[in-house]
């Protein structure tokens, strides 16, 4: 509205000037006659001047363009004259003579200035006082643009967008009057533009003119269109998009989501397409600023999200900046009704703001992709920008995530040094939770968030870091010792800070703390802790290293393990145990590690006898708990469970074989049953055979070896306390799959199957029992029939033995496990079985005793 | 409850190998010859107790008695070294009119009957000393007269009194190769391995014949003095007790150790055999090679390490094998080591029934400073053990047609009328060869001995 009131006024004034004086006009037209051929001829002297020493035949050749040229330019500077040329801006004196006033920033200067503009007003024969001040004004900002030209220097656009400005900016209508108020501005002026405004007009070329003619006539066609807009007021509409703001002609459309031009403009092609490129800026900091006002006060969105608001809003600051350069720029061209030419016009502006253009389009991405992250996958999703190939981009992100990581990194300074976990809004790839007990502190309490693990820190870091604070909480709250946890802290943690953009001394800092900790951590626990002693007490106790400790508490205990098991009471159970303590080289024994063992009885199922119910244990406190965990411990339990019944078997054909030996003498006498006699011999020495290798194996290829690897894994020293609490867990996996213990099906039906061996083997010996007080008994002629069953008895046991064990061969051959293919050698070492089971196979039954 | 040993040591050869083995077991357990525990020895894992007991005053003292009827020659020698305060001194006993028994078996026999309550009423209360006593263990050789003729007595009536308890022995034979000093030798063996092959249940045999051999070609000594291979006994005597004296999974008791080598009572020969032999007196013997499981495994199953002189046939055949392996052993080696052996057909094993090489890890001695890192013994139940019986048998059947040097024998009244006890005892042995021949065959499990005694 303001451009088409400045045009309606300005085209009022004229046709007063035209009715009435022509008079006026002949006084102008001679003054500007004067001009011109003042400043030609000024110039061609000068060009002279610079030319070095020319000659007379050249001047005069000069003179005769001369004459030409000044004709030609009078006609151009009438025709400027002549045409409704006027900037669109407002006509208020005092407005221009703050805009003047602001650019004086010495305060002496200004109160200069406003002294000469009180006496300009106080002079009633000036009447256009506005248009003096407006000149001055385009005068000092052309000194500023050049200025700002030099700078730019490189863009050859811009020197091109510059200089026609220039051309634009002569308005000589007023250069008379101005000469006694602006001596010093036109000083300035003179001073620091060489080519000044006067010679540059007259240096107009032929083409410029031509395009000039073109504009006065797109000019003449804005008037006669329904909605004619001038280019400075495109631009302020541009600088109120750029602020968000719609502007006049230039709106938001929440439909589209994009800004629109009032088709009702009449604007062509090129400028329409400009105006949407440049609206893109407007776009993406509407899209930026709302993220900002929507984020920066909510604290749901966590700490790295805050620094991530403040970031962007930092970056939004320094935009604000740049916007209130242009928006005065556009303020003074739009008032000062012209495209000056040090000031903007869409080219420019779309030059002027790529940079910013281009840090909104990042940051609008990371806007877009941030939106529903938090923490460390906010960072990750940040870094996942700093691979782009432009160089520019990569030091934005850099230089944002710098600023976004910033909590993150104190997090895990605070983490790494302290063991604190300081993370309100759950930002940090470590989580605690606070209801788990100390004892589960090292499994339970922490747990690893992989989604916020930042992807510059590998899982490799990560995890050490995951394990560094874990071994400092465990080192404070179950090692009781968080002296040296605050010590080291402040010692290692003090003088370093933590941040972004240096990985490498992040990655040796990190391994340094991981090391000294987990150093410091193993060094506890087995030095303070013990806890080599309790592995070799939980081998020697519950995996019966400690031969004569379990041979003593096996024939004490005994007789009482084979009434039924609620006959069983623990105080008596547990004296045996103190007694077998005692008898045995036990005794030497650590008393923490004694102290630790104790008698367990199983749950009490109707039928059982006190084997199956009874049980050695070892308790474990924390924090050593924290490897000796329930879970392994139960697996401690279960191989105890085996190897005692192993050991059972082991005593029982002992027993049986001692029967066998020190009774010979006395059987040698009848010879009826000598041949049965040496059958069950050799059937218990089959059994002894089979229950010897089995432990034999158990000991060497499974116990022995595995703790072998254990002890070499411990030695190492490596690694932190999870390691450890792996090589203890492979160690106990070892043991058990060996032992058949494992959880797959095949090994199930060996175990089940090995269980069952040993239920029979326990059988076997019975029968003996039977036998000897009845032959002892029974040395008349019915002693034959009086054996029949035993006999029977015998053979039915010798063969369901023989026939497992040939299955139980079969099945351990075709195991995968080298171990277990072994135990198939171990058990047929002498390939006995496999002639059994080939002549099982051709002639049918073929057992012991037939 | 340590399964106590009592060691039984008779006549002069008996005692000789006793001496040596005690001096053994003191180096082992850090137990000076006074029998006071050095201070040096902390180390513990060991258990004293299985053969000594300790005094009140914690002097450690061997849970042994010394007997001999010929007190001059050995137990006074005992008495006058420095091991002499290390021996309970009311368990020597010696003959009163120190007559000796002559290297008559039946002077020994009928000697020992007459002293037996006081002999008897020390063992008892040896016995009576221990908690759980395990069984007794005789030294003897069955070649002289005390050691054959009061160990076989003693043989006997520790089997009635001591029923339950197990008797292990380790038996000295005579060198059939050579003339002995003692002629009525083939005699005394024959009417001792009766009580062996009867009244025992273990019998470690040492053959004198293949201990001057080892100390000839192992040790390089040419005229090994009885000192010499006497230390050879107690190296074996004292490797093969390693397992009880340092308990571990398993062997830790006499049972468990030989309930896996003897399947049945009659066949309990054991023979040794022990790698490597190194002695620090002899130079040349001081080779110290490379040790490994395997090595030693394979070493013990050389004819040129066995202690025993046989002469195996193609069908001879282990019955049962334990190896004692101690030191620093790797336990995945024994894996492999029998891996090998297997591959290689190293050794044959019965066909009646299953039997594999068992292999038992012992710790070393801490004290005794040895220049290998592992040492191996074997303890093997062998059927050519028969050819070592057969060539005893031989001789005495040779000495017998002629009935020479029989009168000694009558003299007392065991064979005074008859020499039915001579007839006995051969058939005894020969039941016993039967028995370990029939073993080397299929047959085995219908095996039944028509021999009645």
């Amino acid at each position: 509205m303001s451009s088409i009131y400045a045009n309606q006024s300005s085209t009022s004034s004229k046709g007063s000037i035209s009715q009435a004086a022509d008079v006026e006009v002949e006084r102008i037209s001679r003054s500007l006659a004067r001009l011109v051929k003042n400043i030609l001829r000024e110039s061609s002297n000068t060009a002279n001047k610079t030319n070095g020493k020319g000659t007379l035949n050249s001047e005069l050749v000069n003179n005769a363009e001369l004459s030409t040229r000044q004709q030609k330019t009078f006609e151009y500077c009438m025709r400027i004259l002549g045409s409704r040329m006027t900037p669109s801006v407002v006509s208020d004196e005092l407005h221009y003579f703050q805009l003047v006033a602001r650019e004086h920033k010495s305060s002496s200067k200004a109160l200069r200035f406003a002294n000469l503009f009180s006496k300009l007003q106080s002079q009633a024969t000036v009447t256009r006082k506005w248009s003096i001040l407006y000149f001055l004004l385009s005068l000092s900002d052309q000194s500023s643009m050049s200025e700002m030209g030099k700078i730019i220097n490189t863009s050859p656009l811009e020197q091109a967008f510059s200089y026609r400005g220039l051309q634009n900016l002569s308005n000589f209508r007023n250069i008379e009057k101005n000469k006694q108020s602006s001596e010093e501005e036109a000083n300035r002026f003179i001073s620091t533009v060489p080519s000044s405004p006067k010679v540059s007009t007259i240096k107009v070329s032929k083409e410029e003119l031509s395009s000039r003619t073109i504009l006065i006539k797109q000019l003449a066609e804005l008037e006669n269109s329904n909605v004619e807009v001038s280019e400075a007021m495109l631009l302020r509409d541009i600088v109120f998009i750029f602020q968000g703001i719609n502007g006049q002609f230039i709106k938001y459309s929440e439909d589209s989501s994009s800004y629109i031009i009032d088709p009702k403009l009449d604007i062509n092609r090129s400028t329409r397409d400009l105006l949407h490129r440049l609206t893109e800026l407007g776009w993406l900091y509407k899209r930026v600023n709302e993220f900002v006002s929507l984020n920066v006060n909510d604290p749901s969105i966590g700490l790295v999200g805050q620094a991530f608001c403040s970031a962007l809003q930092r970056e939004l600051t320094e935009y604000y900046k740049f916007i209130a350069i242009l928006e005065a720029q556009v303020t003074k061209q739009v008032e000062g009704q012209q495209i000056s030419s040090q000031g903007l016009t869409l080219k420019r502006l779309l030059v002027w703001t790529q940079e910013s253009l281009l840090k909104f389009r990042i940051m609008s991405v990371l806007v877009d992709c941030c939106k529903k992250q938090r923490g460390g996958a906010l960072v990750s999703t940040i870094y996942n920008y700093t691979n782009h190939g432009d160089p520019f981009i990569q030091q934005f992100i850099n230089n944002t995530l710098e600023e976004v990581s910033r909590p993150f990194f104190e997090m895990l300074q605070r983490w790494i040094y302290e063991g604190e976990l300081e993370d309100p809004f759950e930002e940090f790839f470590v989580e605690c939770d606070p209801n788990v007990l100390e004892e589960n502190l090292w499994q339970l309490k922490y747990k690893y968030r992989q989604n916020m693990q930042p992807t510059f820190i590998s899982t490799l870091l990560a995890k050490k870091i995951f394990s560094i604070g874990k071994s400092l909480n465990f080192i404070r709250y179950s090692c009781h010792d968080s002296d040296w946890v605050v010590t080291n802290g402040k010692a290692t943690g003090a003088d370093k800070l933590l941040k972004y953009g240096d990985i490498i001394a992040l990655e040796s800092s990190i391994d340094a703390t991981y090391t000294a900790t987990s150093q410091r951590l193993l060094n506890i626990l087995f030095t303070k802790y013990k806890l080599r002693e309790h592995l070799t007490a939980l081998k020697r106790y519950l995996l019966l290293g400690q031969g004569d400790f379990i041979q003593h508490l096996m024939t004490q205990l005994g007789s009482g393990l084979s009434k039924p098991a609620n006959t069983l009471y623990r105080h008596n159970l547990t004296g045996t145990l103190e007694a077998a303590i005692r008898a045995s080289n036990a005794q030497y024994d650590d008393p923490d590690i004694l102290r630790r063992l104790d008698v367990r009885l199983l749950e009490i199922s109707s039928g059982d006898i006190g084997w199956d119910v009874f049980s050695l244990d070892y308790h474990v406190d924390s924090p050593i708990n924290t490897i000796f965990t329930p879970q392994e411990m139960q697996r401690y339990l279960k191989l105890f469970n085996f190897l005692w019944r192993l050991k059972r078997v082991e005593h029982d054909l002992s027993s049986a074989w001692r029967r066998n030996t020190t009774s010979a003498r006395s059987l040698y006498q009848i010879k009826e049953i000598k041949k049965e006699i040496n059958t069950s011999r050799l059937v218990c020495s089959e059994m002894i055979h089979f229950v010897y290798q089995l432990q034999y194996y158990i000991l060497f290829e499974v116990i022995e070896c595995s703790w072998d690897e254990l002890v070499t894994g411990i030695n190492k020293k490596s690694g932190d306390l999870d390691s450890l609490i792996e090589a203890h867990n492979k160690y106990l996996t070892n043991v058990t799959t060996k032992c058949f213990l494992g959880t797959s099906n095949n090994q199930d039906e060996l175990h089940s199957f090995a269980l069952k061996e040993t239920s029979i083997d326990s059988y076997t010996p019975k029968p003996e029992r039977i036998w000897y007080p009845s032959l002892n008994k029974s040395a008349n002629q019915n002693i034959r029939e009086n054996f029949k069953p035993i006999q029977e008895r015998l053979e039915e046991v010798a063969g369901l033995f023989k026939g497992e064990v040939v299955n139980l061969l079969m099945t351990l051959s075709q195991h995968h496990d080298t171990d277990l293919r072994f135990l198939s050698v171990r058990l047929d070492f002498n390939e006995f079985y496999q002639e059994v089971s080939k002549n099982s196979g051709n002639s049918g039954k073929r057992v012991i005793g037939n | 409850m340590p399964r106590e040993l009592i060691t039984i040591q008779t006549g002069q050869c008996g005692n000789q190998i006793g001496m040596e083995f005690w001096s053994q077991l003191c180096a082992e357990h850090g137990i000076s010859k006074e029998g006071i525990l050095e201070d040096f020895a902390t180390e513990g894992g060991d258990r004293k107790d299985v053969f000594f007991y300790q005094a009140d005053d914690e002097h450690y003292i061997p849970r042994a008695l010394l007997l001999d009827l010929e007190p001059r020659v050995v137990i006074n020698n005992i008495l006058a070294s420095p091991y002499a305060n290390l021996y309970n001194p009311e368990n020597i006993y010696l003959s009163k009119d120190g007559g000796g028994a002559g290297n008559i078996w039946a002077y020994g026999f009928s000697q020992a009957e007459k002293v037996c309550e006081d002999i008897f009423e020390m063992i008892d209360r040896e016995a009576d000393g221990s908690d759980s006593l395990e069984g007794f263990m005789l030294l003897h050789s069955i070649a002289g007269g005390t050691g054959s003729g009061m160990g076989s007595f003693l043989l006997e009536r520790l089997n009635d009194r001591y029923p339950k308890k197990l008797i292990t022995t380790y038996s000295v034979f005579p060198n059939n190769e050579e003339v002995s000093d003692v002629v009525v030798q083939p005699y005394n063996s024959i009417l001792t391995l009766r009580r062996l092959t009867n009244n025992a249940d273990c019998v470690t045999v040492l053959d004198n014949a293949a201990l001057n051999r080892i100390a000839c070609d192992r040790l390089h000594i040419q005229n090994p003095t009885f000192a010499q291979t006497n230390q050879l006994v107690s190296t074996v005597m004292s490797a093969s007790t390693t397992t009880l004296r340092y308990p571990g999974y398993m062997n830790n008791d006499l049972v468990g150790m030989i309930a896996s080598l003897i399947p049945t009572p009659k066949c309990h020969y054991l023979m040794t055999a022990y790698t490597p032999f190194t002695s620090d007196q002899v130079e040349k013997a001081k080779s110290v090679r490379k040790t490994t499981v395997l090595d030693v495994m394979r070493r013990l199953l050389q004819p040129k390490n066995k202690m025993v002189s046989t002469n195996p046939s193609k069908k001879s055949c282990y019955i049962s094998v334990l190896n004692i392996i101690q030191g620093e052993a790797d336990p995945t080696d024994v894996h492999k080591s029998l891996l090998r052996i297997r591959e290689r057909r190293l050794a044959q094993f019965i066909p009646w029934g299953p039997a594999s090489i068992q292999v038992a890890l012992t710790k070393k001695s801490p004290y005794i400073p040895t220049s290998h890192r592992v040492s191996g013994l074997m303890l093997a139940n062998h059927t050519s053990i028969a050819s070592l019986l057969k060539r005893t048998c031989d001789h005495y059947d040779r000495f017998r047609k002629r009935g020479a040097f029989l009168e000694q024998f009558k003299k007392e009244d065991m064979f005074a009328d008859n020499l039915e006890e001579f007839d006995v005892a051969r058939e005894v042995v020969q039941d016993l060869i039967n028995e370990y021949e029939s073993c080397e065959s299929n047959d085995y499990v219908n095996y039944v001995s028509f021999f009645f005694e």
